[in-house]
């Protein structure tokens, strides 16, 4: 059965944990020594049952009531499964956030409707980077109804505040709906809500499956696949298949060397094959003369290379300030940073736009890089994930960036993407 | 319990044995001679034209199962494995904490040393305990061996931490993402030799392995793999219920996990 990845967004409180926790009793893929041990260690901290705990394992977490990293979780649900990504909401963690968020085909907002939690700045900011992460197809839970007296009017002054701002951050409406929930007394999450009897539409479950995703379909398009190294002695190579395939016999072209090879034997999971297609990780023999370092080299068809470049446009979301020596990092392998500018800061909390200006840490940048050594460059609306790097130095992470084709100073900024 | 595309945990298993020996110059694998840690195995052997290209260390504190060691030496045979015998000294008490934590890690730090290995395989999942699925793929430790579980390196798309502190090591996890049933299905499919304790015998069976001293059976008929996969997707009880270190007391894996256990 294939996953359909969700990642869990929204500010710290406003029950991302809970919600998952409830979603995993609710459906019965908790077990029943899960629950026990959530429950035991709620009682423990003097609290009353806490779903949340079901996730939230280390000691740290359930003490201080916050998620501090990453955990998936696997939701069985009609004819289909979910792996919810559940990620931190506090501002501090979001490297964490990110890190969870970049496994996501599509995703789940939480919005609290409790009297002055509201859309709040991280709200928006993990819908920035939703986008930015390319994903385009949300769902949006606005949270605590039971707090807010399961009011109609709670709910779509959620809905009225933050409609305006996905459609700048460049969500298409049609492909967003917004479910009155709450997490805690699990209310409209796998069946209609008895106190809400003004809502008219799915629960949340039913509604996550009707939002198809946005898969990239394989098997389409000029062949194109990623290459780690030599597995055996200087003449066979592991790699995977981004799109069309790899032939055994058929001419390539290997880049960023722009030289050309014959494919000779393939192999798939230790089986010899005639070819090899998306999302496979192959093993295959170039016959030629290969250069000594074939890290981070693509193959393509000879007839449509993508192009190759040390020039680089993205829009980046920083999480620490840049520094003189970073290197680009892309599908594993990295390239040095030479230098780079800022054409565009924006603020991922209203999408506005300021020319000229660096970046803080949480904030966007349209930037322009110039690399050390030329590697492929593809924008990411032609192939999403050799179109996406992220930026770091000697201590971490700096910002994560999707490629774009061009920037034009002054050019309306209407959507991320 | 959700069972996965075989091929695609394949693919995605496959990409992380290969990309874990190309980014690191010395890479080991931790077998105890379990169903996860050799269907690692299987996959490095078909990550790599048919051999385990890397040696395979047992941690080996001398108490694990007769079973065990025959079939430790039967697939080393088979599969030609550079095996690698850490001994293990057991000096304090025989279960849990003190075991799994000090005699093991040490035993395990020493060959490190002497070896001098950069990265290890190490087959944990994500379904196994709430810690487990906190893990990264690749995932480094500090020279006392600890897991800075407050502040693990980003992990984004393919683009694994791969730089080495002085004296630490990484930890590569090529199965997170595989679900204990998928894990049978593929044994099945495979057909990988797995240690006979885990088939049922009068009305028992070994779930989960460890060694003899923290390790108990479930009561079971399942008798062979067709068997346990039928199992599995009936059953509500937990896959480590026999495993004696995860319910001493609250958050045992979150200490012996940062303090350098498997």
């Amino acid at each position: 059965m294939r996953l359909k990845r969700t990642a869990l967004l929204g500010q710290k409180d406003h029950g991302k944990s809970t919600l998952l926790g409830s979603l995993l009793i609710e459906t019965g893929a908790a077990s029943q020594a899960r629950i026990r041990e959530a429950r035991r260690a709620s009682e423990q901290l003097g609290r009353k049952f806490e779903p949340a705990f079901i996730l939230d394992s280390f000691s740290e977490e359930r003490e201080d009531a916050m998620t501090v990293d990453t955990t998936r979780a696997q939701v069985p649900f009609g004819n289909m499964a979910f792996e919810f990504i559940d990620v931190p909401g506090h501002e501090e963690l979001m490297s964490n956030m990110l890190s969870g968020a970049s496994y996501a085909d599509t995703a789940l907002l939480l919005v609290s409707a409790a009297p002055s939690e509201g859309v709040t700045d991280q709200t928006k900011r993990h819908l920035f980077i939703a986008k930015l992460l390319g994903i385009d197809r949300l769902t949006v839970a606005v949270n605590k109804m039971d707090v807010a007296d399961y009011s109609r009017h709670a709910f779509e002054s959620v809905v009225d505040g933050l409609s305006g701002f996905l459609e700048k951050v460049g969500f298409d409406p049609s492909h967003v709906r917004f479910v009155p929930i709450s997490a805690y007394n699990s209310q409209n999450l796998i069946r209609s809500s008895a106190f809400m009897p003004w809502y008219s539409g799915q629960p949340l479950m039913q509604t996550l499956m009707s939002l198809e995703s946005s898969d990239i379909t394989a098997g389409g398009g000029a062949c194109l696949a990623t290459v780690q190294g030599y597995i055996e002695g200087p003449r066979i190579i592991s790699g995977r298949v981004l799109s069309g395939s790899v032939t055994r016999g058929e001419k390539v072209l290997l880049l960023p060397a722009g030289k050309q090879f014959s494919v000779g034997r393939i192999w798939v999971g230790g089986t010899e094959r005639e070819r090899t297609t998306p999302p496979e990780s192959f093993a295959l023999e170039l016959l030629g003369d290969l250069p000594v370092d074939v890290e981070g080299s693509v193959i393509c068809d000879l007839a449509s290379p993508p192009p190759v470049g040390q020039v680089v446009i993205a829009i980046a979301f920083f999480l620490n300030p840049p520094t003189q020596h970073m290197e680009l990092v892309s599908m594993g392998s990295s390239t040095g940073v030479k230098s780079m500018d800022f054409l565009e800061a924006i603020d991922p909390t209203t999408c506005n736009t300021v020319p000229g200006q660096s970046p803080q840490p949480l904030q966007a940048a349209i930037i322009r890089i110039a690399l050390e050594s030329p590697r492929v460059i593809v924008t990411s609306d032609k192939q999403r994930e050799l179109g996406r790097f992220v930026l770091r130095d000697s201590a971490g992470l700096v910002a994560i960036a999707v490629v774009r084709d061009n920037w034009a100073p002054g050019r309306s900024q209407s959507s991320i993407t | 319990m959700i069972e996965q595309d075989l091929n695609e945990l394949e693919n995605k298993s496959t990409y992380i044995i290969r990309e874990g020996k190309l980014k690191f110059s010395k890479v080991a694998a931790l077998w105890s001679m379990g169903k996860d840690s050799t269907t690692v195995l299987q996959l490095s052997r078909k990550a790599f034209m048919g051999k385990v290209p890397f040696p395979v260390i047992h941690i080996d504190n001398g108490i694990d199962f007769p079973e065990t060691y025959e079939f430790r030496s039967s697939l080393r045979d088979e599969w030609d494995l550079e095996l690698i015998v850490a001994k293990s000294e057991i000096k304090n008490e025989l279960s849990g904490f003190s075991c799994c934590g000090e005699n093991k890690t040490k035993a395990l730090q020493e060959v490190m040393k002497q070896y001098g290995f950069e990265a290890l395989i190490v087959s944990i999942r994500r379904d196994e305990h709430g810690i487990r699925a906190k893990e990264r793929y690749f995932s480094p430790r500090n020279k006392e061996f600890k897991w800075n579980y407050k502040n693990q390196p980003l992990e984004l798309w393919d683009n694994y931490a791969s730089r080495l502190d002085e004296e630490g090591h990484y930890r590569i996890h090529p199965i997170l993402d595989w679900n204990e049933i998928d894990i049978w299905r593929y044994i099945e499919r495979e057909k990988i030799p797995v240690n006979p304790l885990y088939f049922s015998e009068s009305g028992f069976r070994y779930r989960s392995l460890g060694c003899t001293h923290c390790t108990v059976p479930v009561q079971s008929d399942a008798a062979n793999v067709g068997e346990i996969i039928a199992e599995l997707r009936v059953t509500t009880s937990e896959e480590r219920e026999g495993r004696e270190q995860d319910k001493e007391k609250e958050y045992v894996m979150q200490k012996l996990r940062s303090l350098g256990y498997m």
